[in-house]
């Protein structure tokens, strides 16, 4: 596992800075051009990075016919597998740790900066927020801590469940076979998810609670993203079972 | 000696190609060359070694332990170099990226060595994998393949491509390698005159099928090919030098060409007729397409 790992980081290291400067670049505009609050730096962070990283991975294993030299080494499939998954993990928790020192540091700039009025910096910000304080909604008083670390939490764990669905149709058949039917399962997912929950589902009558709850308690937030994250971790480990199985018979 | 590897009746099916029952073995301190017209199945049985693919039957023994279907050990993978035809790293890799696999994936691998292998094949540390051209691509492979003192190396066309002088170094790279008694190759090539220089036997095989192996100095220096006319056909095939299954006859417009196993019998017993040397790949030639009497 750990060569896998290590092999799947080295080959990535000077992509993985590439992806940091890109979605840093994407999460300014995303935040202080629509004058958002800071929630949407994490969430980037934390879904963008990792699913770059899953694509651009998979995209190297078919490169120069790689994955097939890669079995070569001293490795067997299962580590290979394994060590896909766990690379996957630490790069979604690495840019989820990225995505809330970005936006504290976007916070803490914003709070410098945040008594000026839009007007003062001239029409190009001012639409953001002409009559307002300019980006006073990126301050960190506006942004307490549950919505930065759960939005990166959040984000990462969004990332984690759309590799959970990628990684085992990668696993039997490639990045260009397998990613066809991603949208495929996607569609099976919500249609599962609107049958139990839509109306005449049998779990219809809890939805009117669960929204009631969420727009009554203060805590839902943080609930729903710790409970989202395990659920998820749960169904990223279903995964690695099931490609695990699918990657030891194939063929290469 | 004993053997490296050995495959013994290895059999893989495909929907609309059967590898049956191919055997053969890599003895320590010898060089096999593995033969073939294209879609032979040297492929196929190559990657049925490295554990690329299941296969349906027989066994592959590697360092005298077997290893089943999905998968040769990691074990015996580590004592294994590898070189495919085409240079298999990611194309943005830099060399160095390179080094770190090794190390990664290799306990014994020697960052010095392949630091002076780079330097002997004059390959640039600096350089990106997709600025090499073929041949140092090949000789990338090599180092790569070599730096973790493997015992036994797998070449598959490891020389297609290559100029005369690249293809000569890289077997001047794998004669250096066999200065080891306990090192063993195999190398499968579509240049029959490399194997003549390099293999100490040679295995063909054909439409999945094993069709000999036999000793390189056999085919090149005891067979022969005997240019015959008709009368002479009769004569030689009547007085039964060889086993009539080791003959294999080319009929052409103006004389009919037997491959013997023996020329220099051949011209004790008929001085007048004219029998030549063979190569690899005309005895390839007559063994795949020549009629057995």
């Amino acid at each position: 596992m750990k060569t896998m790992l290590l092999s799947d980081l080295i080959i990535m290291r000077r992509n993985l800075s590439q992806m940091v400067a890109m979605c840093f670049i994407i999460v300014i505009i995303i935040a202080v051009a629509m004058n958002n609050t800071l929630a949407p730096i994490g969430g980037c962070f934390g879904a963008m990075i990792p699913l770059l990283y899953l694509f651009s991975i998979a995209s190297y294993d078919e490169m120069n016919n790689w994955q097939s030299f890669r079995l070569t080494l001293p490795t067997s499939r299962k580590d290979v597998m394994i060590g896909r998954y766990m690379s996957i993990i630490i790069v979604a928790i690495i840019s989820a740790v990225i995505g809330v020192a970005v936006s504290y540091l976007v916070g803490f700039v914003a709070s410098l900066i945040g008594t000026q009025t839009g007007a003062e910096f001239g029409d190009m910000w001012n639409y953001t927020s002409p009559t307002g304080d300019f980006l006073s909604t990126l301050t960190l008083a506006t942004n307490p801590p549950e919505l930065i670390v759960g939005s990166s939490i959040g984000g990462a764990a969004m990332a984690l469940f759309l590799s959970a669905i990628t990684l085992p149709l990668v696993a039997k058949m490639g990045l260009t076979k397998g990613v066809r039917l991603v949208p495929l399962v996607g569609v099976v997912i919500f249609l599962i998810v609107l049958a139990a929950f839509g109306e005449g589902g049998p779990l219809a009558v809890y939805v009117p609670d669960v929204i009631q709850w969420v727009l009554s308690d203060d805590s839902a937030f943080v609930w729903i993203i710790v409970g989202g994250t395990l659920a998820v971790v749960v169904l990223y480990f279903i995964s690695m079972i099931a490609a695990l199985k699918l990657y030891k018979t194939r063929e290469f | 000696m004993s053997d490296i590897l050995n495959v013994n009746n290895l059999v893989k099916c495909y929907d609309q190609f059967t590898l049956d029952q191919v055997s053969f073995a890599v003895p320590e301190g010898s060089i096999v060359g593995f033969i073939g017209s294209n879609g032979a199945g040297k492929t196929t049985t190559i990657k049925a070694i490295l554990g690329l693919i299941s296969y349906d039957g027989g066994s592959i023994e590697l360092f005298s332990s077997s290893h089943k279907q999905d998968s040769a050990s990691v074990a015996a993978k580590q004592r294994i170099g590898v070189v495919f035809d085409t240079l298999p790293f990611p194309a943005d890799c830099q060399l160095s990226d390179i080094a770190a696999l090794g190390k990664a994936a290799y306990p014994n691998w020697d960052a010095g060595l392949f630091k002076q292998l780079l330097r002997t094949f004059q390959i640039e540390n600096t350089k990106h994998i997709k600025s090499l051209s073929r041949g140092m691509g090949m000789k990338l492979q090599l180092a790569f393949a070599l730096a973790h003192h493997p015992e036994l190396l797998i070449l598959d066309e490891a020389t297609a491509g290559l100029d005369p002088l690249a293809r000569e170094e890289v077997l001047e790279i794998l004669r250096n390698f066999m200065n080891d008694e306990h090192h063993g190759i195999l190398i499968s090539s579509h240049i029959t005159s490399d194997l003549e220089k390099i293999a100490d036997c040679v295995v063909c095989i054909d439409k999945g099928k094993h069709i000999f192996t036999k000793d390189i100095d056999e085919i090149c220096d005891i067979s022969g090919i005997a240019h015959c006319r008709a009368a002479e056909v009769e004569e030689l095939l009547q007085k039964e030098l060889f086993n009539p299954q080791s003959l294999r006859i080319i009929r052409s417009t103006y004389s009919t060409d037997i491959l013997v196993p023996d020329r220099i019998k051949l011209a004790q017993a008929m001085p007048s007729l004219a029998c030549d040397r063979t190569n690899l790949e005309d005895y390839m030639r007559f063994m795949l397409k020549g009629e057995i009497r």
